[in-house]
């Protein structure tokens, strides 16, 4: 017990420096990361999802990381992660400000699917997200959304314990640095799958057909009452209140796999909606939806390696004026 | 309350804090409420189910031990009532669902209604614990029978959830003389609880995901998953329940009781009988003495001991979950330890025994036994055991 205690003290002097959030993080992690921030005029933060966040890719592979490489005198962070949607963009940004971070320049991606409201995003917040900023969350932005409760008497306990043992609170974070993933067990059934060969015949089974998409856009009109767009919104005009330049860019998708999907003039009258009502609040819209070939996607909106250095490459000139 | 909760460890604090600092007096008292505070964790209305039995447990035994020995029609009566209360509460709370269940299965045109009842935590537990101090009473083994010592053996907490099964003849010297044990002691205790923490939670949690194909049908598992997928869970179950033995025992020790070990390497067996000697000790020896002795044990001809071995083993089955395919892997073992029996008293298999390089090949033959055992242990139904059996043995395409 004392060990373990005793790791405490090089917890206590570490500072958090990768260029993205790890995949799975913890509310302290959060808390540390952008205190780690503060103070700084040059930051070029990007927001969003999986999709700007490099799903299934190395950080060196993301489109962010590509930036960071060329834009000299900027820092880019990327506190974008899976799970993200306009809310959780709105609630990073007020964190943000909470703790004395100020953008040089906010960079987020609009994702259709998010204003569905079957999605997992729609009205809930990244739980590390929603426990560092709770004093963020406003009464009118926690009606409505769907929060966690946490005031079992298991997570009213672990919260106590994390308060004061820092090998505990970072617990998430460095099972991942560890073992690379979640934990010691998805590391095991990796390693698991690897050697039974389970792994390459579940890629090869599963290779995104257009039937697993079923269900993620909805096609009806996007208006105020879509609990993404309307928080979209405020996320804006909270950006145009702060006076923090903001650029935004409409999420590659896949338009060969989606054909059946979205290829209608619904789907292009919703974009071309969220993209007024951000250029209305002064927030420079890039419409990247349907500029890439199927070859750049994973699967719906991620983006291969190749499409992350495509994305940078179009991102590049306009980022580069803006921050000019 | 489970152990490895931050529930159990807000409660465990003030727990032994009040134990040890309160006067000596005031320890059997302590450790009572302790246990129903714990149990009350689970549901209230369980709390008086177990506190409900273990009064009448008590109150049927001592009546039992207040009876001269020559009324022996009186006291097998109690004893049949003490045993029926206990062995009633277990059928009705776990078991009813499979008996409607079966019965529908059976007579389709039934339609019996499930009770959809929750089973009260370690009510399998303490309805065996209940059920050898009756006979034990009964048997003149357990002579007096104190409401405080009887108390605390019911309600303590340490092995309420998954054992070991406590003996009342070794619990009760102790609980009477309850002394504060050597910082020595504490240390080993403290040590034997995180470590049986660090057995459930790294070891055996972190298995649970390669069990899937025992669990989860995928055309995409083959032959090495299924090994792996049984493998896996033939470590999980170990290190899973020797993880909550190891925290009972520790925690037992640093209130000042010694418990008896439950587990002794148990996969290093050379044979399937040394198995069951080695493996959840405290019930193989309940099995042995009540239910196997009773039966007629190994003393009434080869046939008979083979019947018994089956029986006793499909109860135990039974015991482990209210389900056919725990009986199934009951009656395995029973034909194991049969087959055994039989093997070891071949002269073949006397001629085996001497052999210098028997020890290693009987070891992984046994291992391999239970490790398939556990298939049907694990396997929710006989269908999926018997395709995790054929992806074993590479059977499948038949």
């Amino acid at each position: 017990m004392a060990l373990l205690l005793l790791a405490d003290a090089p917890l206590r002097s570490w500072t958090p420096s990768a260029s993205r959030l790890p995949e799975q993080f913890s509310a302290g992690y959060l808390d540390r990361y952008v205190d780690s921030l503060r103070g700084r005029d040059d930051l070029v933060v990007f927001l969003g999802d999986s999709a700007l966040w490099g799903y299934k890719l190395s950080p060196e592979q993301t489109a962010a990381q590509a930036l960071s490489r060329r834009l000299s005198g900027a820092r880019v962070v990327n506190l974008s992660y899976e799970g993200g949607s306009p809310v959780n963009d709105e609630v990073m940004l007020r964190f943000l400000l909470a703790k004395g971070v100020r953008p040089r320049l906010v960079v987020f991606n609009v994702n259709s699917k998010e204003f569905n409201s079957s999605d997992s995003a729609y009205r809930r917040l990244r739980p590390a997200l929603a426990l560092a900023a709770d004093p963020q969350i406003v009464p009118g932005l926690r009606a409505v959304l769907d929060m966690q409760d946490h005031s079992a008497i298991n997570d009213r306990a672990s919260r106590f314990v994390e308060r004061f043992w820092l090998l505990y609170r970072y617990r998430v974070d460095l099972r991942e640095s560890i073992f690379g993933t979640d934990d010691f067990a998805s590391w095991l059934k990796n390693l698991a799958g690897d050697v039974s060969g389970y792994n390459e015949r579940y890629r090869r089974a599963h290779v995104p057909t257009p039937d697993a998409f079923e269900g993620t856009y909805d096609l009806s009109p996007i208006d105020a009452s879509n609990v993404s767009f309307a928080r979209l919104l405020v996320f804006a005009d909270e950006l145009r209140r702060e006076r923090i330049p903001a650029l935004a860019f409409l999420t590659p998708t896949n338009h060969k796999l989606l054909h059946d999907y979205i290829d209608s003039p619904e789907y292009r009258a919703n974009l071309r909606t969220l993209q007024r009502a951000l250029e209305a609040r002064g927030v420079r819209t890039i419409d990247l939806d349907a500029q890439f070939p199927a070859g750049a996607f994973i699967d719906n909106d991620h983006l291969t390696a190749a499409g992350n250095a495509e994305l940078a490459d179009r991102l590049y000139p306009v980022l580069k004026s803006a921050l000019r | 309350m489970i152990f490895n909760t931050w529930q159990f460890a807000l409660f465990a604090i003030p727990f032994f804090l009040t134990y040890w600092l309160l006067p000596r007096q005031y320890r059997n008292l302590t450790l009572v409420a302790g246990g129903i505070v714990f149990y009350s964790a689970s549901g209230v209305a369980y709390t008086l189910l177990i506190v409900g039995l273990a009064a009448a447990t008590f109150f049927i035994g001592r009546a039992m031990a207040n009876l001269p020995k020559e009324r022996t029609r009186d006291r097998r009566g109690l004893l049949t009532l003490g045993v029926l209360l206990s062995v009633g509460a277990l059928a009705l709370f776990k078991y009813a669902n499979l008996f409607v269940g079966s019965v529908n299965a059976i007579v389709p045109k039934a339609h019996l209604g499930a009770l959809n009842w929750v089973v009260p935590l370690a009510l399998s537990f303490f309805t065996f614990e209940f059920i050898h101090f009756l006979v034990d009473v009964y048997l003149g083994k357990i002579e007096s029978v104190g409401a405080r010592s009887f108390s605390e053996f019911a309600l303590f907490f340490p092995t309420l959830v998954a054992g070991p099964i406590k003996r009342y003849q070794n619990f009760e010297p102790q609980s009477k003389n309850i002394e504060r044990p050597h910082s020595l002691v504490v240390a080993a205790n403290v040590y034997r609880v995180i470590l049986g923490l660090a057995k459930k939670m790294i070891i055996a949690d972190s298995m649970t995901p390669l069990t899937q194909p025992l669990l989860t049908p995928d055309p995409l598992y083959n032959h090495a998953d299924y090994w792996i997928g049984m493998l896996a869970y033939t470590a999980k179950i170990y290190f899973d329940f020797t993880g909550y033995s190891d925290i009972a025992i520790g925690l037992a020790g640093l209130m000042g009781f010694s418990i008896l070990e439950n587990f002794d390497r148990p996969y290093w067996s050379r044979n399937i009988s040394e198995f069951w000697r080695r493996w959840h000790i405290s019930l193989s020896s309940w099995i042995r003495d009540y239910a196997f002795i009773p039966l007629g044990g190994s003393r009434q001809g080869n046939a008979r001991t083979l019947l018994n071995l089956t029986a006793v083993m499909a109860i135990a089955g039974l015991w482990h979950g209210a389900a056919w395919h725990f009986v199934g892997w009951g009656l395995w073992h029973g034909a194991g330890l049969g087959a055994h029996r039989v093997w070891e008293r071949s002269p073949a298999g006397a001629r085996t025994a001497k052999l210098a390089g028997a020890r290693w090949p009987s070891t992984a033959l046994t291992f391999l036994f239970v490790a398939f055992g556990w298939v049907l242990f694990c396997c929710p139904t006989f269908d999926a055991a018997w395709k995790t059996f054929k992806e074993l043995l590479g059977a499948h395409a038949f």
